[in-house]
This record gives C-alpha cells, sequence and structure tokens, in this order.
C-alpha cells in the first residue's frame, strides 16, 4: 500500500487514540473535531487524534492543519488513493498509540455524549458497538437502515445497525483481527468469532444524522456482496460443499429430469432424439452442475490444506503444574 | 513421559470437575499408568474453570486449556486432542456419564494393536421414529464409509494419538473420525461400556441431517481421495466426460447433417467440463505442492497400513 505519511512526533502519554477515516461523506472538518474533541475531554482522560484521509483530501488536510494539527494532537495519515474504509482503520490502528481505540466516522452518527458511555463499557469489554437509536430518523433512512439489518442477520450477524461505525476497541483485538474490504460494518461479529467480548450499546442518535445521506449506486452492490461473503464465511467456512454440493445437485437433478423427459419422450411419443434442443439443455445442465459440485470440493480442498490457519476456536490460556 | 491423554469437555460442569477427577483417577489407582487429564473448559459460565484451576494446584496430572468463548463440544474435543501430549488420547464427557472404570478396558483394546476403542452404550432410550430414522442413517454411512459404528453419539473412545492427532478436525470431520480412521487403514474395536442415567441425546439425525450427511460423505471421500493423489484424484470423472465428448462428437460426424448442431454442442459441453477438471486438479495439485500438510494424511495412512497384516481399505 502506498502511503504518504505525515506523522510529527507528539510527545506526552497517551491514553486513548480516536481514529477518523475520512471518506467520501463528511459533516465538516471543524465542526466533528470540536464535538469529539469536547467529549473526550470531560473524561480526563489523555488522546490524540488519527485522521486517516482514504485518498486525496486536500481541503480537509487543511482544515485539520489550521485547527492546530500535531499542537493539538492531530495526526493525519493521508493513503495515496481510496482503498476503503477497513484499509484506513487498519492503517489509523498501525499508528496509534493508545490502548483504547475508538474508532469514529467523519460524520456526526451518534451524539457526542455517547463517546464517555462508550468508553465507560469498554472497561469491562474488548469491543463497545454503537447502535443508532433511530426512532427519530427520517422514514427513508429508517428503512434502508432496517433492510441492512435484516440481511446482516440473515447472514449470521448477531448486533444491530451495522452501518453505525462508531466503536471503543481494545487495541489487542487488533493484534488477531485484520479487517478487508469493507468487513469493517461487521467488525464486532468478526471480533466475537474470535472470542473477544463484545457490548453492544443503543446510542442516541446525532441530529444531522437524522437527515437521508444519499448512497453511490456501486455502494448498495458493494455491500451486497458483504453480506453475501459475510454469510458464506459465518456459515460455510468449514464445510463448502454444503453450499456448492446442494446447488450442484439442484442442477444435476435438473438436467436428469430432464434427459428422463426427453428420453421417454423418444420412447412413448417417438420423437427423434437427435432433433432435441432438450437434449442440449440436459447436458448443460448435468455440466454446470458438476462444475458447481467441483467448485465446491476445491473449497474443500483449500479448507482441508489450511484449517490449521483458521482454527474453530480460540484458547485463552493453557493452565498447568510444570508451566507455570 | 505421558503415556496416556484423559480429554475431558467442560460446559457449565462446576459440580462435575472433581468428581471426573476423582473417579478418574480412583479408575486408573490400580494399574501402574503415566496419565494427564486433560480439562477443556468450553467458556463455562459458571465457576468450572476455577474448580478444575483448583485441581492444577493439587494433582500435577491434570492440564486445563480455557477457551475464550463457547465454542460447542466437538471444538473443545479437537482442542483437547490438539493439545494432549500422550502416545494414547482417551476422551470422554465431563457429566459422568460415562464410567471411567471403562478406560482400562478400551486401553487394553489399544495394547492388543488396535487403533481406535470405542465404547457403546447398549441400553438407549430413544423415541421410535428417531431410532430408526438414525438406524437408517447409520447404515448408509456404514455402507458408503465402510465401516459401522454402533453408537456414534458415545463419547468414550481411546486413539492412538498419532492416528487421531493425524485427522483433520474441522467443520463436521469429528462425524467420521471412525471411518476415516478406517479408511486410512486403522483397526478399529469396539466394546459395551457403562453409562449411567441420564437422558441421552439421542441420535441427532433428522431426515434434513441424512441430506447433510450425504453431501458431507461426497466431500470427505473426495478429500481423501485427494488426499491420496492429489494431482488424479478426479482423473476418472474427467476421462469419462472426455470419452462422453468423444462419443457426441462421432454421432455428430456420422448422424445425418440437419442435426449436426445438437450433438456437436454437447460434445462441446462435456469437452470443455473434461477442461476445467484438468485446470481444477491441477490447482489442487498447486495446492498440494505449497503445502506440506496434505501428504500428512496419505503418509498417516501409509504407516498405519503397513502396521496392519490385512489391508482394511475398501474400494468404493
Amino acid at each position: 500500500m502506498n502511503i504518504e505519511t505525515k506523522l510529527p512526533v507528539i510527545e506526552g502519554a497517551c491514553d486513548i487514540s480516536v481514529i477518523i477515516p475520512v471518506m467520501l461523506q463528511d459533516d465538516g472538518a471543524d465542526a466533528v473535531w470540536n464535538a469529539y474533541r469536547s467529549a473526550l475531554e470531560r473524561t480526563g482522560r489523555s488522546f490524540e487524534f488519527v485522521y486517516v484521509l482514504d485518498g486525496p483530501h486536500a481541503t480537509y488536510a487543511e482544515a485539520l492543519e489550521r485547527l492546530g494539527g500535531a499542537k493539538a494532537g492531530i495526526r493525519v495519515i493521508s493513503l495515496s488513493r481510496a482503498f476503503g474504509e477497513s484499509a484506513c482503520i487498519q492503517e489509523g490502528v498501525r499508528h496509534a498509540r493508545g490502548d483504547t481505540l475508538v474508532i469514529l466516522p467523519a460524520h456526526l452518527q451518534v451524539t457526542p455524549e455517547s463517546i464517555p458511555i462508550m468508553l465507560e463499557a469498554a472497561k469491562s469489554f474488548d469491543v463497545v458497538a454503537g447502535a443508532r437509536d433511530r426512532r427519530l430518523d427520517t422514514a427513508m433512512s429508517r428503512w434502508r437502515g432496517s433492510i441492512f439489518n435484516l440481511a446482516a442477520s440473515f447472514a449470521g450477524s448477531k448486533f444491530d445497525d451495522p452501518g453505525c461505525t462508531a466503536r471503543v476497541i481494545r487495541r489487542s483485538v487488533f493484534d488477531e483481527l485484520h479487517l478487508q474490504s469493507d468487513q469493517h460494518f461487521f467488525l464486532p461479529l468478526l471480533a466475537e468469532r474470535l472470542g473477544f467480548s463484545v457490548k453492544q450499546i443503543l446510542l442516541e442518535q446525532a441530529d444531522v444524522d437524522r437527515r437521508f445521506r444519499a448512497h453511490r449506486p456501486t455502494d448498495y452492490v458493494t455491500r451486497l456482496m458483504d453480506i453475501v461473503g459475510l454469510a458464506f464465511m459465518t456459515r460455510f467456512m468449514h464445510k463448502p460443499f454444503r453450499f456448492f454440493g446442494t446447488i450442484g445437485a439442484a442442477l444435476l437433478a435438473l438436467g436428469l429430469i430432464c434427459g428422463l423427459y426427453v428420453v421417454l419422450e423418444k420412447s412413448f411419443g417417438s420423437v427423434p432424439l437427435a432433433d432435441r434442443p432438450a437434449l442440449l439443455l440436459t447436458v448443460l445442465l448435468i455440466v454446470l452442475g458438476i462444475q458447481v459440485a467441483a467448485v465446491g470440493l476445491m473449497a474443500e480442498i483449500v479448507i482441508f490444506t489450511r484449517y490449521r490457519s483458521t482454527p474453530a476456536y480460540r484458547i485463552d490460556r493453557i493452565v498447568a503444574q510444570d508451566d507455570h | 513421559m505421558v503415556s496416556v491423554s484423559i480429554v475431558v469437555p467442560l460446559y457449565n460442569e462446576e459440580e462435575n470437575v472433581a468428581r471426573v477427577h476423582a473417579a478418574v483417577v480412583e479408575a486408573l489407582a490400580p494399574h501402574d499408568l503415566d496419565y494427564e487429564l486433560l480439562f477443556v473448559d468450553d467458556g463455562s459460565r459458571d465457576s468450572t474453570y476455577q474448580c478444575a484451576r483448583e485441581l492444577v494446584a493439587r494433582d500435577p496430572r491434570v492440564r486445563v486449556v480455557k477457551f475464550r468463548r463457547n465454542y460447542g463440544q466437538t471444538a473443545a474435543m479437537a482442542a483437547g486432542i490438539e493439545t494432549a501430549r500422550g502416545d494414547v488420547i482417551v476422551t470422554m464427557d465431563g457429566d459422568l456419564q460415562n464410567d471411567p472404570m471403562d478406560i482400562p478396558r478400551l486401553l487394553s483394546l489399544i495394547d492388543e494393536g488396535y487403533d481406535i476403542a470405542i465404547g457403546w452404550r447398549k441400553k438407549r432410550k430413544d423415541g421410535g421414529a428417531r431410532v430408526f430414522v438414525s438406524k437408517v442413517a447409520n447404515k448408509i454411512i456404514a455402507r458408503i464409509m465402510g465401516v459401522e459404528v454402533k453408537d456414534s453419539g458415545c463419547s468414550l473412545k481411546a486413539y492412538k494419538a498419532s492416528l487421531i492427532q493425524g485427522i483433520p478436525m474441522y467443520g463436521e470431520m469429528h462425524r467420521f473420525i471412525p471411518a476415516l480412521s478406517q479408511l486410512a487403514g486403522a483397526r478399529l474395536a469396539q466394546i459395551e461400556v457403562n453409562h449411567r442415567a441420564r437422558q441421552f441425546g439421542a441420535s441427532k439425525y433428522g431426515f434434513s441431517r441424512i441430506y447433510k450427511v450425504a453431501l458431507d460423505i461426497v466431500s470427505i471421500r473426495a478429500l481423501l481421495s485427494y488426499a491420496h493423489s492429489p494431482l488424479a484424484w478426479q482423473a476418472r470423472t474427467t476421462a469419462l466426460f472426455a470419452l462422453l465428448g468423444i462419443l457426441c462428437s462421432a454421432w455428430a460426424l456420422l448422424g445425418t447433417g440437419h442435426t449436426l448442431v445438437v450433438q456437436a454442442g454437447m460434445a462441446m459441453l462435456f469437452f470443455s467440463l473434461a477442461l476445467f477438471l484438468v485446470a481444477w486438479a491441477l490447482i489442487g495439485h498447486l495446492f498440494a505442492v505449497v503445502e506440506p500438510d496434505v501428504s500428512r494424511y496419505a503418509q498417516l495412512s501409509a504407516v498405519l497400513s503397513s502396521r496392519v497384516k490385512q489391508p482394511v481399505l475398501r474400494k468404493p
């Protein structure tokens, strides 16, 4: 990854690192920074801001510079092009100095007052995931949000409002968790699968978030693919043939039925076999079914060869007399 | 040097931990054995872990593996087997349904040269229809996999460590351990064991279960033949479709003119499938080259079968 880094050395200890990936949408650098900073100052703990700019965001970078830059505890990482939010978070984590990571969107999703609440909950949990209380949201946003919710829960997610990316995470979680593509939406679920304790808390939605934010059409396609990927991972990761085999068997069965029909028609209706395009369809279905099943078997082989690197369990510790 | 590891998964068994320990110690006391008792705490919510830790402090033969959260009994068994240090591994339930007094009997079977000794409970209290389904499913598995397990729900088993640690344990693999081992050339013994009265998780086979097991059998058979010959495991299927392609081509060439399109299309489809299968085989070969783990299973079966006089490997 090609990164242009402007990381000034900041003196002093730092307890909390606030990581803010700056994507396409933001509510203005000043407003967001002021809101988050004043909330953090009230906790009385030391903190730093790590902004990760996803691709060129010249005006945003300038605004951050005006806010005081390094002197104000702001560090800026600029990615050379847009790599997506997960990559931004990974990069921010790499440079963060605090042990408690507060990941917040560059647009206000929850009220700043939520941050101390989340930090309080993070004392007893590895991951605290925010979910917005959307009672006052616009109907359109609520509707879209609940569809996303529904799809995610169908795919195996146990947490509400995956679109709310306000989270507090213990740094050690990222020693094992590696986010790819748009997996950050399902970060709480992924962390839980690794055996970390995750707490979801309902937070008050920020006023500015109560309006409809338009997404690009491609965003919806990516989101759909993420959910399909999530569903495959949570349900079939260690038994992919259950998924591909079902599809393959269905196609194969269709092909056999089709073939049987053609043969019966020739036997009883004396329709010549060679004239039938249906015969072509039969062969096509059978070939396709075997093809899909073969893909599933290859997936099984991948898991078979690599199952040690994707263990189904995580050991916390092994206690024995002679070891300690 | 530990010769026997006894693996006991625990989930919310705080009142049973000490009892299991006492029962195992009592059962093995008359035999001069170097053993370890390996508890796997499957993310219990009660004080199971604390109870087990107290035992570690009192008895150096006890070890405890603690999971981060609850992952289920299969994962707990797999973790215990992975962590065990003994030459022979015994698995049993943590709720004292199995009687540790049976362990010496299982161990003597291993000493006789068997690679796996499986306990089975004679008196089962299951309802009619479920038993029937379960029996049908077991018969199907037995027929296809070439081994009949009398009681697949019984956890009390003893394995040679070299065998069980060489078998990949993930997903639903545990269901097929006896079959996998038998295919690898292991010798398998089944003996009747005691069980203390308590409800049994009757067999879990429903009709949808059979369908899933059928899929699992296909994938496990494929994996086995893959492990034995990573490049040529689907050679026969490939040859079959290539042959079908040739037949269709011949039909197209010999048939009358105007019907050529259908036969030629069929020939092309069959040829393309054969071509794709060759491509998949090459990718499988690639995996075998970059991941030395693949050859482990093949080696395992070679090691085991070389010790066995009669080859147990059966053809499908």
